[in-house]
């Protein structure tokens, strides 16, 4: 992360402030800085959604950027609004009448919250004799590596299957006696795979222990995939067993970073959940999840478009996606030594038997693109979108000419991809 | 041969490190991985195995190396660096340890092959930066 600044030797912090049409334009320009809107859409722009999807999320944010969605208990609109959005993403995820959830900051908060409640929950229901464990496919998000370490947990990531997917006999093979939690996605950022939830979750109940889907990407899409004939695991709280789930709405939701949602399969989960204070000052003390305050901007945004697409819209948008992919996938593979590999979500990942990967990335940033991929194996990642058939022919055309180069060995600066 | 030497001179550091510098014990105290160097003709140099806070190093192949290409091996990420020579290994580690470009370019022409963890190679830049 960008930690310094341009120029050491003024200060930066104005003794007098300034109008704020000039202050304004110097905001315009940070934003000229970034990457272009174009260049960054299969990737860092993802899940913007269509352009009226924008709008109706600035003009939602807007409303509420002064709320603060930590007072929602005080705030009747603000609180109703919240409670509607948990509310709709239990019924899309077929949470039972007595599931209950909460709204976090994003991915990492809800996963943060999840296995801070497993913990609990195994403090009563499953003790543990030495430092807790979880078990998680090779390909589970990074951010159960901070959860476990901000926890005092240990992560047990098993190796995957060949295919990529997750290798269930390993991971109950890897059960110990100090092993509380079980996790699988649907689908894993990597690969884009869905992980055998259903076996994962048996697992879980032989074993008596906390299973958690994470469906950070596919929580707000893979119901429309299904809708659409998709062959889509079942993944969310039908499959028996599963106790929590991590469901981002700032991803597939289209709602206004940062949004997401931790949902308990029982209210039973609540206990566990919250971290009551009241030994200061202040008294009692209990917040939705790991952070205080927390926006009622994004809140609104989501709970805007939910009501604006409705399952129908999602189901529009999801087909959009597939039909970019479809189109962006067509276009890779006619590239010559280029491969996509086959996933059970609207990413993209390709790779090269004989071209580098490393090399073609550099050629992409060199052409003002922003390429993100995997290292194991090194692969491009692209995340479709509704797109324009501008931004797909030009990253087409791009990517060609940058195959072309890496092969006749005209390009050669190379760049990594890396989430640091 | 002077590659040889040059890897177990670093090897020794990390040693010196893991005893005497405690940012760097911080550092890799969570760390359950493998660094396998090798040369393309299928000889083992020496690894550098970080075990959660213990460091292990010898010539020859880790048990690891062995099982083949796999990112991992009971819960350890591991990889192996292949460098076409030793000389070439020499070079890289002279030139590269700075520079992941030289590295990178040096794989696109295959005078190094990386296998397993390819985010090890990442890494061992790191390493590197700390020697
Ligand atoms: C599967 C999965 N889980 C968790 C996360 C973390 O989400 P966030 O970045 O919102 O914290 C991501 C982010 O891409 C993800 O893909």
């Amino acid at each position: 992360m960008k930690q310094h600044i341009d120029d050491t030797s003024r200060a930066y912090f104005p003794a007098k402030g300034a109008q704020w049409e000039e202050v304004k334009q110097r905001l315009a320009a940070f934003k000229d800085r970034d990457i272009g809107q174009a260049q960054g859409r299969l990737n860092v722009y993802c899940h913007q959604g269509t352009p009226e999807l924008q709008t109706i999320r600035d003009e939602a944010y807007t409303m509420f950027s002064h709320g603060n969605a930590m007072l929602g208990g005080f705030m009747e609109g603000s609180g109703t609004m919240e409670a509607e959005v948990l509310r709709m993403a239990l019924e899309i995820l077929n949470g039972a009448e007595n599931g209950i959830g909460f709204i976090t900051t994003g991915g990492t908060e809800s996963i943060f919250c999840a296995m801070h409640a497993a913990r609990e929950w195994a403090l009563v229901n499953r003790p543990v004799p030495g430092t807790p464990e979880i078990i998680t496919p090779y390909s589970a998000h990074a951010a159960f590596d901070k959860a476990c370490h901000f926890l005092g947990m240990n992560i047990v990531r098993v190796a995957l299957r060949d295919d990529l997917y997750a290798d269930v006999a390993a991971m109950e093979a890897a059960v110990t006696e100090n092993t509380i939690a079980i996790m699988g996605s649907a689908p894993c950022w990597p690969y884009g795979l869905i992980d055998p939830i259903t076996e994962i979750a048996a697992v879980a109940m032989r074993h008596n222990l906390w299973m958690h889907v994470d469906a950070c990407v596919g929580g707000y899409i893979n119901p429309w995939l299904e809708r659409l004939g998709y062959d889509i695991p079942t993944f969310d709280f039908r499959v028996p067993g599963v106790r929590s789930m991590s469901a981002d709405l700032h991803k597939h939701g289209y709602a206004a970073k940062p949004c997401s949602t931790v949902l308990y399969s029982s209210s039973d989960a609540e206990t566990y959940h919250y971290v009551p204070v009241d030994n200061w000052p202040i008294g009692e003390y209990r917040t939705a999840g790991m952070v205080g305050s927390r926006p009622a901007g994004s809140i609104a945004t989501a709970w805007a478009v939910m009501n604006v697409l409705g399952e129908e819209g999602y189901v529009e948008m999801a087909r959009q996606c597939m039909a970019v992919k479809e189109r962006l996938v067509e276009g890779i593979e006619k590239i010559e030594d280029l491969k996509c590999l086959k996933n059970d979500s609207t990413m993209i990942y390709f790779r090269s038997e004989t071209l580098d990967m490393m090399t073609i990335m550099g050629g992409l940033s060199e052409r003002g693109y922003f390429p993100f991929g995997v290292f194991n194996p090194p692969m491009l990642q692209l995340v479709p979108e509704p797109t324009s058939d501008e931004v797909i022919n030009d990253y087409l055309r791009t990517l060609a000419e940058v195959a072309t180069g890496v092969r006749n060995g005209t390009i050669t600066s190379t760049a990594l991809a890396r989430y640091t | 041969m002077l590659f040889k030497l040059v890897i177990w001179l670093l090897s020794l550091r990390i040693g010196k490190l893991m005893r005497s510098d405690r940012d760097f014990r911080y550092a890799v105290r969570e760390k359950n991985l493998m660094l396998q160097f090798a040369l393309q003709n299928g000889e083992a140099v020496r690894y550098l195995d970080f075990d959660k806070g213990v460091y292990r190093t010898a010539s020859g192949w880790h048990e690891a190396a062995r099982q083949g290409n796999a990112v991992s091996y009971k819960g350890k990420r591991v990889a192996t660096f292949s460098f076409a020579s030793a000389w070439t290994g020499l070079a890289l580690l002279i030139r590269g340890s700075k520079d992941s470009g030289v590295m990178l370019a040096a794989m696109r022409e295959k005078t190094l092959v990386v296998k397993g963890d390819f985010t090890l190679f990442i890494w061992f830049g790191w390493l590197a930066d700390q020697l």
